[in-house]
């Protein structure tokens, strides 16, 4: 009796390890399929419901694609109501529900969920997080850009921008007037809740964030002649910085925050490449040649920066390392290169304006495969900007005689406007963020 | 060697020469008294007149007795002469056996020296061998000690192949018991098809898999490797799934998890004796 016993054990054991092995070494690259349901709940068309914002924000990514709410069979609001199959029948592998209700004096609480449909093969879905908040009514935009954020890290293990913002200039034309209205302005990355830092009659160009997202150095021509301010982003207040004769230019914060990258004429005709400490004013100059040497854009470790420069005949990118001063040149694959900014975690991938057959688009080029990849397919992109976590890159672009500001993923998959209100935005730069 | 055996050649050569010379001389005394014998009966024949013969025969015994006597004291020369012969010859013998003895002692000493030196070369000999033996008794230990670790390795080595052989045979039992089942369920299945049946559904089930496994666009994957067993319900539902090795990261492994459910129903075999190999699988995601 023992021995069988005994040999029945064994053939168990034998079977317990005879486990079929399957190797699965690729899949197949494409966006999540996700639903927001509506937070609000007694009007499921609110435009301003949290769940369109959430929805557009995961959109824009690049890494989900998010069902219409049109589409969507049901609302629930409580994550016991909701049976997964329905979903998983839509081809959803994921669904974010939510509830925010007005508590007095103007509070809002807001619970939200969110759900997967296949983390295991019951009908009831598994709940990946659960939040719950209370927040002034007038906030439920940026809790619902934090709860993008949410969803956005959890299905795809990497931190989401969608709390950041972004620093532009818009051009309004002046009623009845030649003259036009030049704003710096700060909006969220969705272009929602933009105002204006600082407003004149003259340009103002090339805004960029210090790297603790507080202020933002610009150029502006108010006294007709070209200077470099910084401004205070929650106060306003605002500092001189560089008023050399000529050019005072493409102004860019080092990764530290001590010093500006600028491109200065200093009375000549033709700009360098120059470093600005915020502290003293001296200044380091890093190239010297009769060349157009522009738009700085610093490396993560601040020993080095990408710049534009014509010394070879077309407008190309080179790099100039801050201890050596030795220049080297970093594209050369096509007939203008500008605007380089190296892909935040990266040293080896920077986001620029190229320009090809159909005019000047976006891309990225690989330092290490020496590759252009070409995001864009538009004619009059201008000022990319990659975000924190370098999975969209902001531009300007050109629609119907207006420009407006553009958003694309890294990978290209996707490409989105953001049209504004009035007037014509352009330059923007992507605020540093929580990457 | 050849000269021992020559020297006592020699001896027995001289003992018998002695031996022979001894013979002859008696031989010879022999010869000398017939003559005087003859002459007696001679002197009896001539005795017919007995008066004369008697007075005569004083006389005739007289002489006889003086040749008697002559003869006697002849013959006592002789043996006398014959005895110093002997004894002569016999002092030469015994000279010779005296000079053999000293020679066999001579021999002997040389013999014992002989012997000697032998057992002195016998000791050197056998310390020589002492120590080969010696020496070979230390190569052996030390041959001894890694032919012990050689059949350390070798018995861990036997251990393992007899371990897999082991376990091969009781994969194979399985197998025979399997399709012994399957035979006895009418099944005509042989070994090799169940293999083939078996390999062809890993992979429709890798297919069905890798189709539902997201990839997000531009996420670097690199390495990522998550491993999970999975437990399937005869109709090929995902009944359970436990991640036994995680990639690092909680979002690519869900989205590995994610691929598993989606496949669900996996494509399994109708069969029930078949489906029994695939009641239980281990997948791994690796990005290559």
């Amino acid at each position: 009796m023992k021995k069988i016993l005994f040999s029945l054990l064994f053939f168990f054991s034998i079977q317990a390890m005879a486990a079929l092995d399957i190797e699965i070494t690729r899949g197949v690259v494409r966006m999540i399929p996700i639903a927001v349901a509506s937070f609000d709940v007694n009007n499921p068309n609110n435009p301003n419901d949290m769940s369109r914002i959430i929805a557009n924000d995961l959109n824009h990514s690049g890494q989900f694609k998010v069902m219409a709410a049109s589409q969507l069979p049901q609302q629930p609001h409580d994550p016991d109501v909701v049976s997964s199959d329905l979903w998983k029948s839509l081809g959803l592998d994921n669904l974010v529900i939510g509830k925010a209700v007005p508590t007095g004096a103007g509070q809002l609480q807001v619970n939200t969920t969110l759900l997967d449909l296949f983390h295991n093969n019951q009908s009831t879905p598994t709940v990946l997080t659960q939040q719950s908040y209370t927040i002034p009514s007038n906030e439920s935009r940026a809790l619902a850009h934090h709860i993008s954020d949410l969803v956005y890290e959890k299905l795809t293990g990497e931190k989401g921008v969608f709390s950041t913002r972004l620093a532009y200039i818009r051009v309004t034309p002046i009623p009845n007037s030649r003259h036009k209205y030049y704003s710096l302005m700060v909006s969220d990355v969705d272009g929602y809740n933009a105002k204006p830092l600082l407003t004149s009659t003259q340009p103002i160009m090339s805004p960029s964030w210090s790297p603790d997202g507080k202020s933002i150095a610009y150029v502006s021509f108010e006294t007709k002649l070209a200077q470099i301010f910084v401004s205070d982003v929650a106060t306003g207040k605002r500092r001189l910085i560089s008023s050399f004769p000529g050019i005072n230019g493409a102004p860019a914060f080092s990764p530290d925050g001590r010093y500006l990258a600028a491109a200065l004429s200093l009375g000549k005709t033709n700009p360098n490449i120059y470093l600005i400490s915020l502290s003293g004013g001296q200044l380091t100059q890093l190239t010297n040649d009769s060349s157009i040497n522009t738009e700085p854009a610093w490396s993560a470790d601040g020993r080095s920066l990408l710049f534009t420069s014509d010394r070879g005949g077309s407008p190309q990118i080179y790099s100039v390392n801050i201890g050596t001063q030795q220049t080297q040149r970093m594209t050369y694959v096509g007939t203008y290169n500008a605007s380089a900014s190296y892909l935040p975690g990266s040293n080896t991938k920077f986001s620029l304006l190229t320009r090809n057959n159909r005019g000047f688009n976006v891309a990225i080029y690989d330092l290490q495969s020496g590759t252009m990849q070409i995001l864009t397919q538009g004619s009059y992109i201008e000022s990319p900007s990659p975000a924190p976590n370098g999975r969209m890159i902001v531009y300007s672009t050109q629609v119907g005689g207006r420009r407006m500001l553009g958003m694309v993923s890294s990978n290209g998959q996707v490409n989105i406007h953001l049209p504004g209100t009035v007037g014509e935005d352009q330059a923007p730069a992507w605020s540093p963020g929580p990457v | 060697m050849s000269t021992v055996f020559a020297r006592s050649f020699s001896y027995a050569f001289f003992f018998h020469i002695a031996i022979a010379v001894l013979f002859f001389v008696s031989l010879a005394d022999s010869l000398n008294n017939i003559p005087s014998a003859a002459n007696t009966t001679t002197e009896i024949r001539n005795n017919k007149d007995i008066v004369n013969a008697v007075a005569i025969s004083e006389n005739e015994l007289s002489q006889e007795i003086r040749a008697q006597q002559a003869a006697d004291a002849a013959r006592k020369a002789q043996a006398a002469k014959e005895a110093n012969q002997l004894a002569a010859a016999k002092a030469q013998a015994l000279a010779q056996i005296q000079q053999a003895k000293q020679q066999q002692a001579a021999l002997a000493a040389q013999q014992q020296a002989d012997a000697k030196k032998a057992a002195a070369q016998l000791a050197a000999l056998q310390a020589q061998q002492k120590q080969a033996a010696q020496q070979l008794a230390n190569t052996q230990a030390q041959a001894a000690a890694a032919k012990k670790a050689a059949d350390a390795q070798q018995a861990a080595a036997a251990k393992k192949a007899a371990d897999a052989q082991q376990a091969a045979a009781a994969k194979k039992a399985a197998d025979a018991k399997r399709l012994a089942a399957q035979q006895q369920a009418g099944s005509a299945n042989s070994n090799l098809e169940t293999q083939n049946e078996i390999s062809r559904y890993v992979g429709l089930i890798t297919q069905a898999i890798q189709v539902q496994w997201t990839q997000l666009p531009g996420v670097e994957q690199q390495k990522l490797v998550t491993t999970m067993i999975i437990r399937l319900a005869p109709d090929g539902t995902v009944l359970q799934v436990q991640n036994v090795g995680s990639s690092g990261n909680p979002a690519l492994d869900r989205l590995a998890l994610t691929a598993v459910y989606k496949a669900s129903p996996l494509p399994v075999p109708a069969d029930p004796k078949l489906f029994a190999n695939f009641r239980e699988l281990k997948v791994k995601f690796s990005d290559n």
